[in-house]
């Protein structure tokens, strides 16, 4: 697991491994750091954001989210091989991938979930642990005969490369450092959210999705499929995870350890802002990113974390949020029966 | 080739004669248990005398491994508290260990001279306690999903911590060249008066073994204790548990500490008999949250499902390598072998719903009746008869906790 | 309308029900007594898809409804308000409404809706809050309010009593009675409470650990010796 210090320094900007000028001396770097905390963050949310839609519906931990993701990007590395990425091509690609990963997930909700609904809960957590490795496999096998790590494209709408006042043509404060393709992935992620939100609260379907979360028994007498419910929860979860890891291979390129580092922080991030809020997921994804960008460049008084420390300190970060609030930020108490 | 070699065939003989003691009418059924685990005993302690260096120092590790397994199994089978990262406390004993027993100057702050190698162990296992008790207590806090990303977040954090405050931990690179413990000379007189030979690794693996033994047996009065019945009552309702008048926070906290004294004890342990050196990366998280997973595949909440479990983190993995290997031969084998492994261990716990332990348990409670029906009834209504057999095959009431 | 025939079924290796039979006609109300554990509960959830019976069948409108799934039976016309009204507690009563009416189609829910709010003015004034909220009795008209919304052609009804205060009992019963009356609605009641159930069904079943023993008019229930004595209390 070495290198996982570098994530930060990756995902961010090209820090120095000093401690840097304290924001009132440098507010153009402060602020570039909390926009590239952002878009990490983002990244994070989303694939926290997958994770808690399982669980809310579910109730399962699905270790896996992140090697099933990484199975959908190396997919899309093919079809990019294969079609090319210019404009229409790569939407293309993006949609039959999100269609991929819907089905995977409801498959896999289906065939190895479904029979441990009833069993203790622990199974499951085995079950998304057997997946986690077997798509580690399966991945390795299919893609590692090449060459890694690959480089994937970014999305159309932004280089990877440039940075944002490219497009303007002009010095914009504080958003020479951020590239485009950072300010894309809020763009999308907020996008996301947006969608999801809409589905959950003003249609049928999310409704039938959040009563079967809630209460299955109940749910079977509406008239509501619940094992539909059930796949459709999965397949989305899936869905969402695959956009975090099409976003992220541009940044990170494609390798096999290339979402073991997202995914640590999406856990963290997926309980910091409780496992069954979604809204949450995407909070708990942008104050870990943003505060894994400003421990690593600053120091606080004496204290310099610095990158290698900074899985430790938002892990530290977690753990003090979950002493004061065990469920998460917006999690909701479980009750407790008798 | 699948392993069917000596070693696997050992090792099936080893488990047919302890079961055929243990579950056929042959002993009288007080001294049923009792005989059939000295005949695994014997088995196991015949073996390093029989299989290669290799394969005993592979038994090492999994005694070794067995003690973590026992000791979580304490934790999350007994009192249900789930934590992937007993890696951590493994590695805590480890380095305590390490640090104590290094001679060299600037290490050993106790004391100038190297502590012997048992109180080294001990030791380990001791601050080990020590850090699952400063666990422990915010762990009160968390339950389930949450509680089981905060331990993941202490194995994932440690190494790092390690590194970066290299005092007296040697940093990235760790501690090397640990002394080894040599054999004893009245042990190797002994052998000597046997006509035959005592090597490093067969005394590592008895050293490792009899630590197994001590810590199962410890773990057997454990669980029978009332500090047992109390694991599993807070386990099964803590407010019932409360309201009986049993102060819950010093029961987790309690079960959070033996099991990190087990883990230490078992870093230890490993240190001295198998790997002779330590540093960060040594118990990575995968082999942290490997030891969830077996004691979950083992069975949970019995004492033998934990040493299941212990054989499963160690010897799964090759299995699953070989099985692979030859199947889609040598260079994609190695590839795909955790494909082979995941497929393994979501196949077992569908089928085995409270691990093999508990499968095998039930399986020793078949009554030939029900075997019988079950067959009468296997032509016509196939599927409804399979199902209501296995029903009658899966777990009825709670786990009371035996092995 | 509904015919249950020699139904058996069991929870793995407890028997519930040894053999069920009982019958009810359009527009009855017909009630189901029994003790605690009678297996009133059980025959409700054999009726609705639930419980998957080991013998026996059941007829709906002359299909044959036993084997098939809850959701299949809900569109086929049964609403089921089962025992602990198990509400959505976290959506808002609006939204536990519209739930019931998931199996529907048409556009008239939202008319639907505003004619529950008229049976139940409570449930008018916390249309938005979460169902969780309501006291005991609000969500027992919730759940009931639930189940009417799916436009049903039976109603089972299990326990609408359990834990409410006997004026807010006597109001609810008061309510179904009306809506039998105005809307031709059956309804199957599942009741510990005798009196109550006896006072607005026509016709009733006995219960006792999962066999009928007694069925008669509703009447002749009230004067039964052993009915009075057993479940009526004098």
């Amino acid at each position: 697991m070495e290198g996982l210090g570098q994530v930060s320094a990756t995902l961010s900007l090209p820090a120095t491994f000093l401690a840097a000028a304290p924001p009132w001396q440098d507010p153009e770097l402060f602020f570039s750091l909390l926009m590239a905390g952002l878009a990490t963050g983002s990244i994070y949310g989303l694939v926290a954001l997958g994770i808690v839609l399982i669980y809310r519906s579910t109730d399962v931990l699905n270790f896996a989210q992140g090697e099933m993701a990484l199975f959908v990007t190396f997919v899309g590395w093919s079809l990019v091989l294969a079609l090319g990425a210019g404009g229409a091509n790569y939407w293309l690609i993006f949609f039959i991938l999100l269609v991929l990963a819907g089905a995977m997930g409801a498959f896999v909700e289906r065939t190895v979930i479904r029979p441990v609904e009833k069993a203790p809960v622990l199974n499951a957590v085995i079950v998304t642990l057997g997946l986690f490795v077997i798509f580690r496999g399966l991945t390795a096998f299919i893609w590692a005969q090449g060459e890694l790590p690959k480089g994937f494209p970014a999305t159309p709408l932004g280089s990877h490369l440039e940075p944002v006042s490219a497009w303007f043509n002009h010095d914009l404060w504080g958003f020479a450092r951020i590239t485009q393709h950072q300010f894309v992935v809020i763009v999308i992620t907020a996008a996301v959210m947006v969608a999801l939100y809409l589905l959950f609260s003003h249609t049928k379907l999310g409704l039938a999705m959040r009563a079967t979360a809630q209460n299955p028994l109940a749910s079977r007498l509406m008239g509501i499929n619940v094992g539909r419910m059930l796949m459709l929860g999965w397949a989305l979860a899936t869905m969402v995870g695959a956009v975090g890891g099409i976003l992220v291979a541009p940044i990170l390129s494609l390798d096999l350890v290339t979402m073991l580092r997202v995914i640590l922080f999406a856990f963290a991030a997926a309980v910091l802002g409780g496992l069954d809020s979604p809204p949450g997921a995407i909070v708990g994804g942008v104050i870990i990113g943003v505060v894994q960008n400003l421990a690593s460049t600053y120091s606080f008084g004496p204290v310099f974390f610095g990158p290698e420390l900074s899985l430790p300190f938002a892990l530290l970060v977690l753990g003090l949020m979950l002493l004061i609030r065990p469920t998460g930020i917006f999690g909701r108490r479980a009750v407790r029966r008798v | 080739m699948l392993g069917i070699d000596w070693f696997w065939t050992v090792i099936l003989m080893a488990v047919a004669a302890s079961g055929a003691v243990r579950y056929l009418p042959i002993l009288p059924e007080r001294w049923r248990v009792p005989a059939s685990v000295a005949v695994m005993l014997a088995f196991i302690c015949w073996m390093p005398f029989t299989i290669g260096t290799f394969d005993t120092s592979l038994l090492t590790k999994a005694a070794a491994w067995t003690i973590v397994a026992i000791g979580l199994n304490i934790l999350t089978g007994y009192n249900g508290q789930i934590s992937l990262g007993h890696g951590a406390f493994v590695l805590i004993g480890a380095y305590t260990a390490a640090i104590l027993t290094d001679s060299k100057e600037h290490l050993s702050f106790i004391d100038q001279a190297a502590w012997p190698f048992w109180a080294a162990t001990i030791m380990g296992g001791l601050v080990a306690a020590a850090a699952g008790l400063a666990v422990g207590i915010p762990a009160l806090r968390l339950s389930g999903p949450y509680l089981a990303v905060a331990t993941l977040g202490l194995v994932l954090a440690l190494p790092s911590v390690l590194t970066k405050y290299d005092g007296f931990t040697g940093g990235r690179l760790g501690i090397r060249r640990v002394p080894k413990p040599p054999v004893p000379g009245f042990l190797e007189d002994w052998a000597q008066a046997f006509g035959g030979d005592l090597s490093r690794d067969q005394w590592f693996f008895f050293l490792a073994l009899f630590a197994a033994v001590a810590m199962t047996a410890l773990a057997f009065y454990i669980v029978r204790s009332r500090w047992g019945r109390a694991f599993v009552a807070v386990r099964d309702s803590e407010v019932a548990a409360a309201a009986v008048g049993m102060n819950v926070a010093r029961t987790k906290v309690t079960a959070f500490t033996i099991s990190a004294f087990y883990a230490g004890i078992a870093g230890a342990i490993f240190l001295f008999t198998f790997q002779g050196s330590i540093s960060p990366e040594t118990i990575g998280i995968i082999l942290s949250i490997t030891f969830f997973t077996a004691i979950v595949i083992g069975g949970l909440g019995s004492i033998m499902g934990a040493i299941i479990g212990g054989f499963v983190v160690v010897f799964l993995p090759d299995l699953a390598t070989d099985a692979a290997t030859s199947i889609f031969g040598e260079q994609q084998g190695k590839q795909l072998w955790p494909t082979v492994y995941g497929i393994v261990l979501i196949g077992v716990i569908i089928l085995m719903p409270h691990g093999v332990a508990g499968f095998l348990h039930r399986l020793a409670r078949l009554r030939p009746a029900q075997v019988a029906d079950a067959a009468r009834g296997l032509p016509a209504a196939l599927r409804s008869r399979l199902g209501q057999t296995l029903e009658r095959l899966s777990w009825g009431g709670k786990d009371t906790g035996r092995p | 309308m509904l015919k249950v025939s020699d139904i058996s079924a069991s929870y793995g290796p407890i028997q519930a029900l040894r053999g069920v039979s009982l019958e009810v006609s359009e527009g009855q109300i017909v009630a189901l007594l029994g003790a605690n554990g009678a297996g009133k509960s059980s025959t409700l959830k054999v009726i609705s898809g639930l419980l998957s019976p080991s013998g026996g069948s059941v007829e709906f409108l002359g299909q044959p409804i036993h084997r098939r799934s809850p959701e299949a039976i809900v569109s086929m016309g049964i609403s089921h308000v089962p025992e602990g009204r198990e509400l959505f507690t976290e959506l808002a009563v609006e939204e536990n409404l519209r739930l019931g009416a998931y199996t529907r189609r048409d556009s008239a829910i939202k008319r639907d809706i505003q004619r529950i709010f008229t049976y139940f003015p409570l449930l008018a004034e916390r249309q938005k809050q979460p169902a969780g909220s309501l006291s005991g009795g609000e969500q027992q008209m919730l759940a009931i309010g639930r189940g009417l919304m799916a436009r049903p052609k039976l109603l089972l009804l299990d326990e609408p009593s359990l834990g409410l205060a006997p004026t807010l009992v006597q109001e609810i019963f008061q309510i179904i009675k009306t809506i039998n009356r105005e809307e031709g609605l059956t309804v199957l009641l599942v009741e510990q409470n005798a009196t109550m159930a006896l006072s607005v069904s026509q016709y009733g079943y006995v219960l006792e650990t999962g066999r009928i023993v007694l069925e008669a008019d509703a009447a002749e229930l009230k004067d039964n010796e052993t009915v009075r004595r057993s479940y009526l209390g004098y």
